[in-house]
């Protein structure tokens, strides 16, 4: 949409065209008369002709406005919070999380433990990281207090498991290292959502 | 009266999984049914001397069926006060002049 569409705000206005609904019956005659010629106009049979179009164009043409979606997803917003991921550096390849315990702190429903020790070459690593999502809510308070930008929310949103365990240890929220080219980098606070401009839509203002 | 296309359509919304799941079964049977029945006793229903009876009829129910979808998708939820001009006014009296065509043609 250019931005010259855009900013045409007076939709409506142009394409509305008034509706010639003659003149209502007054005796019988007429109305009798008005009923068959309901009858033999079939303008319900012009309803059946939209809807097979739609679905001629939604079949064959690709118009479809459906998602399939257990094969098919929208994309989410960057600012939806879903469960963690937990990003490593690019360079190395190691995590990025620095064992500061920012995010244990600040979780307002006590849900991250986490555990850190020094490894031989005194540097802070991380022994043992868990957030339990059965209390998790979700709040983003980690993603935003994390000074290193280790821990952000992902994508997963689909968060039925058969067992709860799976998604809560550091390594299942960790970029697997095999996957690190692959690894989005969080966009930010007030990203828009990659589809944005297909959002956008005028808004019908007649004023 | 059913409201299948709005957001709460009756009895439907308090039922779900396999519960709901048995009232539409339930519902796709009665049209299964109802499309078989209709492709036999309008539409000539299976003609066992022809090779391709068991395809024909097949096609019939096929039409039925996509027949009735295609109904419900047309017009989601058609207000009771129109289908009774429908039914009374249009197709009632279409009904009694089909009866007066089909009694003159056995008269003759």
């Amino acid at each position: 949409m250019s931005l010259e569409q855009f900013k045409n705000r007076n939709v409506g206005i142009q394409n509305y065209t008034t509706l010639d609904l003659g003149k209502s019956p007054e005796t019988g005659m007429e109305q009798f008369t008005q009923v068959v010629k309901r009858t033999f106009k079939g303008d319900l049979f012009a309803g059946l002709g939209v809807i097979m179009k739609a679905m001629l164009k939604a079949l064959f043409k690709g118009d479809m406005h459906t998602v399939k979606y257990p094969f098919e997803k929208l994309p989410i917003s960057p600012r939806y919070r879903a469960i963690h991921d937990m990003l490593r550096l690019l360079e190395s390849g190691n995590y990025r999380c620095i064992g500061c315990g920012l995010c244990e702190k600040i979780c307002i429903s006590n849900c991250i433990t986490m555990d850190t020790r020094y490894d031989e070459e005194q540097r802070k690593e991380v022994s043992e990281y868990t957030i339990n999502f059965g209390r998790c809510i979700f709040c983003g308070y980690c993603a935003e207090v994390c000074p290193e930008l280790a821990i952000v929310h992902g994508g997963r949103y689909e968060n039925a498991a058969e067992q709860r365990a799976g998604f809560s240890l550091f390594e299942d929220m960790l970029t697997p290292i095999d996957k690190l080219n692959l690894q989005q980098e969080y966009d930010g606070f007030g990203a828009v959502s990659p589809n944005a401009d297909e959002n956008i839509k005028q808004t019908p203002l007649a004023y | 009266m059913e409201h299948e296309a709005e957001v709460v359509s009756g009895y439907a919304t308090e039922y779900s999984g396999m519960r709901w799941g048995m009232f539409f079964i339930g519902e796709y049977a009665n049209m299964i049914t109802i499309s078989i029945i209709a492709a036999i006793v309008f539409l000539g229903g299976y003609d066992a001397a022809s090779t391709f009876g068991w395809l024909f009829i097949m096609l019939k129910i096929a039409f039925f069926f996509f027949l009735m979808l295609w109904v419900r998708a047309a017009w989601p939820h058609v207000r009771p006060d129109q289908l009774m001009w429908l039914c009374w006014k249009v197709l009632m009296p279409l009904a009694l002049v089909n009866i007066l065509i089909t009694a003159l043609v056995i008269l003759l």
